[in-house]
């Protein structure tokens, strides 16, 4: 039997070829959509997981709160892992790692600036147990000028030479032995290394104060009798007795007061699996992704997902007038309706399943130009993906309950008498049908909103005056490498006419954080000490970057005096409650008065996202010099201009190569998360909206040809095309306006939220709702517009003999 | 084999009520051959549809093969007809996406025949209608008459007790006519029950008796003199 069922689906295809392409095309698409996300997401979801006790083993996080000031760090004090160790017992292994820039390693004639080098303590391995292909895990961090290598690594070095004992020289300064060799990390890990050498004498890590100088990422496996609320609470007892008497001392007030002003400190447990989506703090080792970008995607694949059955219902029960015949030819010779049911179940089965299968290829096809895994090193073939065949049954099951149900129930309660005779089976207007429709363009009109509120934003943020310049500037990493060679490039490009001007600096702007310091206004109490971001540059910053004063002056490298000075934003000087500061001094958190040069007018520094954060620019004075060299540049003819600089640095770079970057490709970067999702939601609801239309188009065809009589009534008793065409769109129009009154508010909800995440953003007002009603409305009309329209001009003696 | 008792069916829409057949006293013994008779919307179809188990009266009774059958339900028609009712309609009601073999074979599948033997039943039912070399040929692919012999082969193929034929040869011009109706006559003479709708006086003639209907009612039942002499 089942193999008849099988049999007259696949001829009902075969035989209806429109039908069924349109069919299995927007059902196809929409699962290829579906698919992509949901391999995504479970990408996201499996982050850390390749760790033994992944689940065990946890982050400490610090957060503080004081005056108007709050931090959350994802790094600890330096004593603090030592500290846990001693007085938790339940903790198996604990470890601390700190990153202290790229050193260039050179073995032989190989030489490479490594950014995935870290130090740690030597128990790392104990915490982040990866297989050792070389070396021994528990010993490879035991000697000083040890490091443990990553696979790949000991290849680009080392060839097919083992690697065990060789050499590697870090900025011509210092030899490591390569004590290890570890397999490559998978992609999906939220910090990355290919270097790990241990601490040794370095004076930071044997630092003692437990709640300052918070520099240090510390990972630690807990035994499987304590639970992180339990291990929290024991966190808690060491807060008490070894933050509290620094805290006090260094706020100058008890632990009762300073908490009673809402002030905190905590050590907090972060679990390992959480950090990729879900820890957002200062210090982060890597940007992380965020949850949120998971809860849209579910949100679109959901949304797309639904289109997808709604067509197939819609286009199966619009076709039950022409399957009706049948059922009731079914019926008559003997066949009962759960026989229809399943007979009608098992054709869907097979319009899924091929669907099924169109979608993996088309999600294969496509998913280059949704840019779903940017940059993450998903498997460049979505059929090696583990989760496929698990993903694709579930689908495969699901889709076939959701959109196979009601057309198998409708179908299958056809009366044989009324069906065999030719009734008409129902109502040309199905309420059901006329729901999901709707549905399916309130769906479509809220993808449409999301889009062009994002690429409002989007633009908004690319297009706002940032505050200073950005334009015409190039940086090269890594001058600091020059030593105090990097005095002589300065004079030498400054010496160029298409040169501006060149200043040193610590940070890139649109970095997304710098340092900070505590200064408090003199007349406040210590526990007003206020956190400012921190920025080392020379007197020339301000130049480069063309930033306005306010008050007071900037650097001056003629005044020595100036060295021990700083410029601060206006909103430093808000957040101290200073109106006019240029002049006057500040409190360091050593106790030191610190005069304050000048203000300079706030500039955003960070994303748009963020407020702009009070700002101590301090100055390095000519004999110290920063990562970073920024060039403004005059003329327009760049590439002379960059060959010119590039053969200045090479005379002094001793063969380091010329690291450089446009300031502004660099800062674009600030906006990427952005800039991708607005990329992705715009293909999604191309590709939303293409499904809707598929199912309109199929709708349409069918409710045109039900009403062919009706037509050819009307036209005999003299209604002209205009009438006829209105007549037959006007029920879609109406669908689309009652969706947008389902679709807007919620779209504005959604776009309320995700706006909020922002501190500059747009005003979202009635544009975006109201094009998005237009384009739906445009659409659609266009997709009916050609049933319409030949429905409306034919010959209405053709209409009423074809019926 | 079939017996109504004051028998009526009403159709109600929003506003109306339509009496398509009342007080519809019929019974038919088993091998007889019954034409009914009368002129569009008299009821015929309705009493068909209603002697085969596709719909239940509003009112009355109706014994089928001894089973009070007027308020069962679907599933419980659906059994009863799959076992002991063959169909031949007017327009034929072939599936067009299955092949003559396969449209034959249906009844047999939904009686859960076993491979074999469907295939040797309907092999031989193809045979005796001359059907073997449109053996894989879609209706599409043949004539009226063609179609018709196909619709009839499935009515027999699982020796139902009752053939119920709505005017077979409506769609039929009077050679195809002509042939389905000596079919069915074959198959009374075999013992087979019909009970055939036709507007036709000349194949009214192949019954043993013909009922007239006008208005859901029966206004006259005439015997065949050919079957009584």
């Amino acid at each position: 039997m089942f193999r008849n069922y099988l049999l007259t689906a696949w001829r009902n295809i075969a035989c209806h070829k429109g039908y069924s392409l349109i069919t299995i095309a927007g059902f196809a698409l929409g699962l290829a959509c579906c698919l992509m996300i949901m391999l995504y997401i479970l990408d996201e979801m499996s982050y850390d997981r390749f760790y033994p006790n992944a689940d065990r083993t946890y982050r400490i996080d610090v957060d503080a709160s004081w005056s108007d000031n709050t931090a959350s760090m994802a790094t600890a004090s330096a004593p603090l892992a030592a500290l846990i160790r001693r007085e938790i017992p339940e903790v198996e292994a604990v470890t601390r790692f700190r990153y202290y820039g790229a050193p260039v390693l050179r073995h032989g004639e190989k030489c490479f600036s490594e950014e995935r080098f870290f130090f740690a303590d030597p128990t790392f391995f104990d915490v982040f147990s990866v297989p050792f292909i070389q070396g021994d895990p528990r010993r490879a961090l035991a000697q000083p000028n040890a490091v443990a290598i990553s696979l790949s690594m000991a290849r680009k070095y080392f060839g097919s030479q083992e690697a065990l004992g060789k050499v590697l020289t870090a900025d011509n300064r210092q030899d490591y032995i390569v004590s290890g060799v570890f397999a490559d990390l998978p992609p999906q890990t939220h910090f990355h290394y290919d270097f790990i050498a241990p601490f040794g004498n370095r004076r930071d890590a044997q630092a003692d104060s437990f709640a300052t100088n918070n520099n240090f990422s510390t990972y630690l496996r807990l035994r499987p009798d304590i639970t992180a609320t339990q291990f929290a609470a024991k966190l808690d007892r060491l807060v008490l007795a070894f933050a509290r008497p620094e805290l006090e001392k260094l706020f100058g007030i008890s632990w009762a007061k300073l908490t009673r002003t809402g002030a905190y400190f905590r050590w907090l447990p972060q679990p390992l699996t959480g950090i990729h989506l879900r820890s957002h703090r200062d210090f982060e080792i890597e940007a992380n992704s965020d949850i949120r970008y998971i809860y849209i995607f579910s949100l679109i694949a959901f949304g797309i997902f639904a289109l997808a059955c709604i067509n197939f219902i819609n286009l199966t029960t619009a076709r039950a007038t022409t399957r009706a015949r049948e059922v009731g030819i079914r019926k008559s010779i003997g066949s009962s309706r759960g026989e229809l049911v399943r007979q009608f179940f098992s054709e869907t089965l097979l319009l899924v399943l091929l669907a099924v299968l169109i979608a993996v290829v088309l999600a294969q096809l496509l998913s280059p130009y949704l840019d779903l895994f940017a940059g993450k090193g998903m498997p460049v073939t979505i059929l090696a993906n583990r989760s496929l065949l698990p993903l694709l049954g579930g689908l495969l099951l699901l889709s076939s309950l959701l959109a196979g149900t009601y057309p198998a129930f409708l179908l299958s309660s056809f009366r044989p008498a009324a069906v065999l005779k030719g009734d008409p089976l129902m109502s040309k207007k199905s309420t059901l049908r006329g729901l999901l429709v709707i549905l399916q363009f309130s769906v479509s009109i809220i993808m449409i909103i999301g889009t062009l509120v994002v690429n409002q934003q989007l633009h908004f943020m690319q297009d706002r005056n940032l505050g200073f310049d950005q334009d015409q500037v190039l940086v090269i990493r890594k001058a600091n490498d020059l030593g105090k060679g990097v005095r002589a490039v300065k004079q030498e490009l400054l010496a160029r006419p298409e040169v501006e001007a060149v200043s040193s600096a610590s940070h890139w702007m649109g970095d997304p954080e710098f340092g900070d310091e505590l200064y408090k206004n003199p007349g406040a109490p210590a526990a007003q000490m206020m956190k400012l971001q921190r920025l080392f540059c020379d007197e020339n910053f301000a130049k480069v970057f063309q930033l306005r004063l306010a008050s007071g002056r900037f650097f001056d490298k003629a005044r020595p005096g100036d060295r021990k000075g700083i410029v601060i934003n206006e909103a430093a000087a808000r957040a101290l409650g200073m109106s006019d500061p240029a002049g006057k001094q500040l409190i360091s958190m050593d106790g030191e008065r610190v005069p304050v040069l000048g203000v300079v007018r706030d500039f955003h520094f960070q994303s748009l996202r963020q407020r702009i954060l009070p700002m101590a620019i301090n100055y390095w004075g000519e004999d110290a010099f920063g990562p970073l060299l920024a060039v403004r540049i005059l003329t327009p003819d760049l590439p002379q201009a960059l060959a010119g600089i590039r053969r200045i640095w090479q005379r002094h770079s001793h063969g380091q190569s010329f690291d450089f970057q446009f300031f502004d490709d660099r800062f674009a970067r600030v906006y990427a998360a952005e800039s991708r999702l607005s990329g992705q939601l715009l293909a999604f609801t191309v590709l939303a909206i293409v499904i809707a239309c598929l199912g309109l188009l199929g709708l349409s065809i069918f409710i045109v040809r039900q009403r062919t009589k009706e037509i050819g009534i009307r036209k005999v008793l003299g209604a002209s095309m205009t009438r006829i065409s209105w007549l037959l769109s006007g029920e879609f129009l109406k669908h689309v306006l009652l969706a947008s009154v389902i679709a807007c508010p919620i779209a504005y909800f959604l776009m309320k939220r995700w706006l909020g995440d922002f501190a500059f953003r747009i005003r979202l007002d009635a544009g975006p709702f109201a094009l998005a009603v237009l384009i739906t409305l445009g659409v659609s009309l266009a997709t009916i517009g050609i049933q319409v329209v030949r429905a409306a001009r034919a010959n209405p003696v053709d209409s009423l003999r074809y019926e | 084999m079939i017996q109504t008792k004051n028998l009526k069916k009403i159709y109600t829409t929003e506003e109306v009520e339509t009496s398509a057949l009342n007080q519809i006293n019929l019974s038919v013994q088993e091998g007889e051959f019954v034409a009914v008779m009368g002129p569009s919307g008299c009821g015929k179809s309705t009493l068909l549809n209603i002697l085969g188990l596709l719909d239940n009266p509003s009112e009355g009774e109706y014994h089928f093969v001894g089973h009070e059958v007027s308020k069962y339900s679907e599933r419980q028609r659906a059994h009863l007809r799959k076992a002991n009712i063959g169909f031949v309609f007017q327009s034929f009601n072939l599936i067009d996406e299955l092949t003559v073999f396969e449209n034959i074979e249906l009844p047999l599948l939904y009686l859960k025949v076993g491979g074999g033997e469907r295939k040797k039943k309907v092999l031989e039912v193809m045979e005796r209608m001359q059907l073997i070399p449109r053996k894989n040929h879609f209706p599409q692919q043949l004539s009226g008459g063609q179609q018709q012999r196909v619709a009839v082969a499935r009515a027999l193929v699982a020796r139902p007790k009752l053939i119920l034929a709505d005017e077979p040869t409506g769609n039929l011009d009077s050679a195809n006519g002509d042939e389905v109706m000596s079919l069915l006559s074959q198959l009374h003479g075999e013992g087979t029950t019909i009970v055939m709708v036709t507007h036709s006086p000349a194949y009214s003639e192949y019954a043993q008796r013909v009922v007239h209907l006008f208005d859901g009612h029966i206004v006259t039942e005439n015997f065949n003199q050919k079957f009584h002499v």
